[in-house]
């Protein structure tokens, strides 16, 4: 296994909103965790924003670690995406800019979704309690799962032609 | 990694970009001839690269011109070492005074056409063996240089298809450091000639003098996804021979201009032969 796949598949970051009050754990590169504190009460409205804000923290995070990764891997600084090149990376930049990634929880109560993993929308029924952290992180999982789905299906379109 | 494992290497891209595709169709296996033929050539394009010339070889060649170096005595115009002057060669000086009583034309034939020119000669004679030995390492180093390239060719493309796992573009940089391998063309005069010079190339690291050594090429490379980045393996490899017939074709110009110097002012290093006729035929009159 590469440098980079080793440090993916054991990355670890963390990210927390509300004082600590929601956190969240990126592991590896499927593996959600996230953990409402007790003492956590708002409404929906106010839970939906805070699960957004805690998206974007874990994924700005979760970029740090993959440059960090690649970084070390290639020997030299790396913070940001190059620019594309040729129009095949046009397109697939394009295109994956405007995937929309859904996931839900198994009993429906959370759905999150995400374009080009930018503008994130959480969608979340009935009150915090205990169980809603696990909901929130199946709900990420099947995200992810989702996103990794799509991008794979736009590399088979674009690079792929043998396999379309 | 190293160069020795360059067609391991090669072999686990192969693997690594086919396994990378086939995760894009959920490891359907009625795809996998298809993309194995995809990258069925990765091996084929380092091939070459992996029998690049061992530096090595070059070795009892570099010890036997310093030998040659050595016997000669002087300064390397190339690296600027000083070679201690040869105690033997030496004493050629000495002829001269003891030979101040004998006059004639083979006496006349053998000052001007021996005695007179030969510092002359041994220092042109140094010249000559110093570019040759410095063509040596240049190629050495040009070898040296390109089989690192070579292998950061591999290592990159390893680590860029580990990364179109994710769906971030990746960029990497390969520094062709063969670029750097050989000097620039140095111009050494030569010794009793009408402003003749040969021409030298040297390895980058031992050269003292002239333009200096280029600089290591750093291009930039990448990609999204696994058929890409071994698209851009192949255009790197293209790179690397390009760089490499570039600087050999550095030292065969510098050796090319200082063969046809020798062969075209061959005076200029050895002893002239009508001298040595009229010395021959004298040695004949005095016996």
């Amino acid at each position: 296994m590469g440098l980079i796949a080793d440090r993916l598949d054991s990355l670890r970051v963390h990210a927390s909103v509300m004082d600590g009050g929601i956190c969240g754990e990126l592991q590896g590169r499927t593996t959600v965790r996230i953990t409402v504190a007790p003492w956590v009460v708002v409404n929906d409205r106010g839970l939906e924003r805070h699960f957004e804000s805690l998206a974007r923290l874990l994924w700005a995070a979760r970029m740090r670690a993959y440059f960090a990764a690649v970084s070390e891997a290639f020997g030299e600084r790396v913070t940001r995406e190059p620019v594309p090149v040729g129009s095949r990376d046009v397109a697939y930049r394009t295109a994956r800019d405007g995937i929309v990634a859904r996931g839900s929880s198994r009993d429906g109560r959370v759905v999150v979704e995400v374009l080009g993993m930018r503008q994130w929308r959480v969608a979340v029924r009935g009150a915090a309690d205990t169980a809603l952290g696990s909901a929130a992180q199946e709900a990420a999982e099947a995200l992810i799962r989702d996103q990794i789905r799509q991008v794979r299906g736009l590399k088979r379109t674009i690079w792929h032609p043998v396999c379309r | 990694m190293s160069y020795a494992e360059l067609m391991s290497h090669a072999e686990h891209i192969r693997r690594n970009a086919t396994e990378a595709t086939l995760a894009t169709v959920e490891g359907r296996v009625e795809y996998r001839p298809a993309i194995e033929r995809m990258f069925a050539d990765v091996p084929d394009a380092f091939r070459s690269l992996a029998q690049l010339p061992d530096p090595a070889r070059f070795d009892p060649m570099l010890a036997e011109l310093t030998g040659v170096l050595q016997g000669l005595g002087g300064q390397d115009p190339v690296s600027g070492v000083t070679m201690p002057a040869n105690p033997e060669l030496e004493r050629i000086a000495g002829a001269a005074l003891a030979l101040a009583r004998w006059t004639g034309p083979a006496a006349s034939g053998f000052r001007s056409a021996f005695l007179e020119p030969f510092p002359a000669l041994v220092r042109n004679q140094f010249i000559v063996a110093a570019v040759l030995r410095a063509a040596l390492a240049a190629q050495r180093e040009i070898w040296v240089r390109a089989r690192d390239d070579a292998d950061q060719i591999a290592e990159k493309t390893l680590d860029a298809i580990d990364a179109t796992a994710d769906c971030t573009r990746n960029e990497w940089t390969i520094t062709f450091t063969v670029m750097a391998s050989v000097a620039a063309l140095l111009v050494v005069p030569l010794s009793g000639g009408a402003a003749l010079a040969v021409s030298a190339a040297g390895a980058a690291a031992q050269v003292v003098a002239a333009g200096g050594p280029a600089e290591a090429a750093r291009t930039p490379f990448s990609g999204d996804d696994a058929v890409e980045v071994v698209e851009r393996m192949h255009d790197a490899i293209t790179l690397l021979h390009g760089h490499i017939r570039d600087q050999r074709a550095k030292v065969d110009a510098a050796l090319r201009a200082t063969h046809d110097l020798v062969v075209g002012h061959r005076r200029l290093f050895v002893a002239d032969g009508g001298g040595w006729s009229s010395f021959s035929g004298a040695l004949g009159y005095v016996h």
